[in-house]
């Protein structure tokens, strides 16, 4: 399974702690990693193909942009 | 900005092993979401959010039954999402929270939430952001249970405290005060008929739309 997320889906989700819009992360695997808001330095994680868009569950962007994206 | 942490997950990671059972089912959540797609029925709602979406029967029901729509499941428990996407490809799962909603303004043309507003720790939040996804002119459709009196109520919303997760069911009439307060305008308030606590707590979907 490639976990591409619908591009549909990805048009409107947004930030839930500033409603700000979000950048893609690819992981290796050429599936999205994280959505990371930048206003926030919040990356949300995609587990399984889907977006964990929860405040407490965000890695700092520093942290989680070293961890593992390509971007 | 505090803001209470609401219901454990946990609580509804365990919840969601037995939730999807035929019989289970039937005696509670089924005629509430017939309630709900027969209300869908009736407009050409092409976006639709369900929040709390649990393990996803309802969410997958109206893709399946409702063929031009595109739906989104919302729940904050990956227990009952990860039920729901092996359930369903067709239907875009999203963990997230009902009081601050990862949707851009004015996405959906209905919002629908069945038996999962009572858990809301603020009611009146999940409200304005249901109320702010959707496009002026959508629909919300909250199936909840709602006790006869304010009494009633009360007593529920100690006894939750008291013996599991704090619950709110607020009265037919105190849910209209909510949605107005949110800006929305009431459409209509009709019971569900069912066995599990259909005298105590009997369910009501009410239909609330975002003005125009």
């Amino acid at each position: 399974m490639s976990g591409r997320l619908d591009p549909e889906l990805l048009r409107i989700l947004v930030c839930p702690k500033c409603k700000g819009e979000l950048n893609v992360r690819l992981g290796d695997d050429g599936a999205e990693a994280f959505l990371d808001c930048q206003a926030c330095a919040l990356g949300y994680p995609v587990e399984d193909g889907i977006p964990v868009m929860l405040i407490e569950e965000a890695k700092p962007l520093s942290a989680s942009a070293s961890a593992g994206g390509d971007s | 900005m505090s803001e209470r942490p609401g219901p454990r997950p946990r609580l509804f990671d365990t919840w969601s092993r037995f939730y999807n059972l035929r019989w289970f089912q039937w005696l509670t959540y089924r005629p509430v979401h017939n309630a709900v797609l027969a209300a869908l029925r009736q407009s050409d709602s092409l976006r639709v959010l369900d929040v709390g979406c649990g393990t996803g029967l309802l969410a997958s029901r109206i893709r399946r039954e409702l063929h031009r729509t595109r739906v989104i499941g919302c729940d904050f428990s990956s227990g009952m999402l990860e039920r729901a996407a092996a359930g369903s490809r067709d239907v875009a799962w999203v963990r997230g929270n009902a009081l601050r909603l990862p949707f851009r303004t004015s996405s959906f043309e209905a919002v629908v939430s069945t038996e999962a507003f009572h858990w809301f720790p603020d009611q009146a939040a999940a409200l304005g952001e249901c109320f702010r996804v959707l496009t002026p002119g959508g629909r919300f459709l909250l199936g909840v249970m709602s006790p006869a009196s304010e009494g009633m109520s009360r007593a529920l919303r100690l006894g939750s405290r008291l013996l599991a997760e704090p619950s709110n069911w607020p009265t037919r009439r105190g849910l209209r005060a909510q949605l107005e307060d949110a800006g929305f305008k009431i459409e209509t308030q009709q019971r569900v008929y069912r066995l599990l606590g259909g005298l105590l707590l009997p369910p009501f979907l009410t239909v609330a739309t975002r003005p125009a």
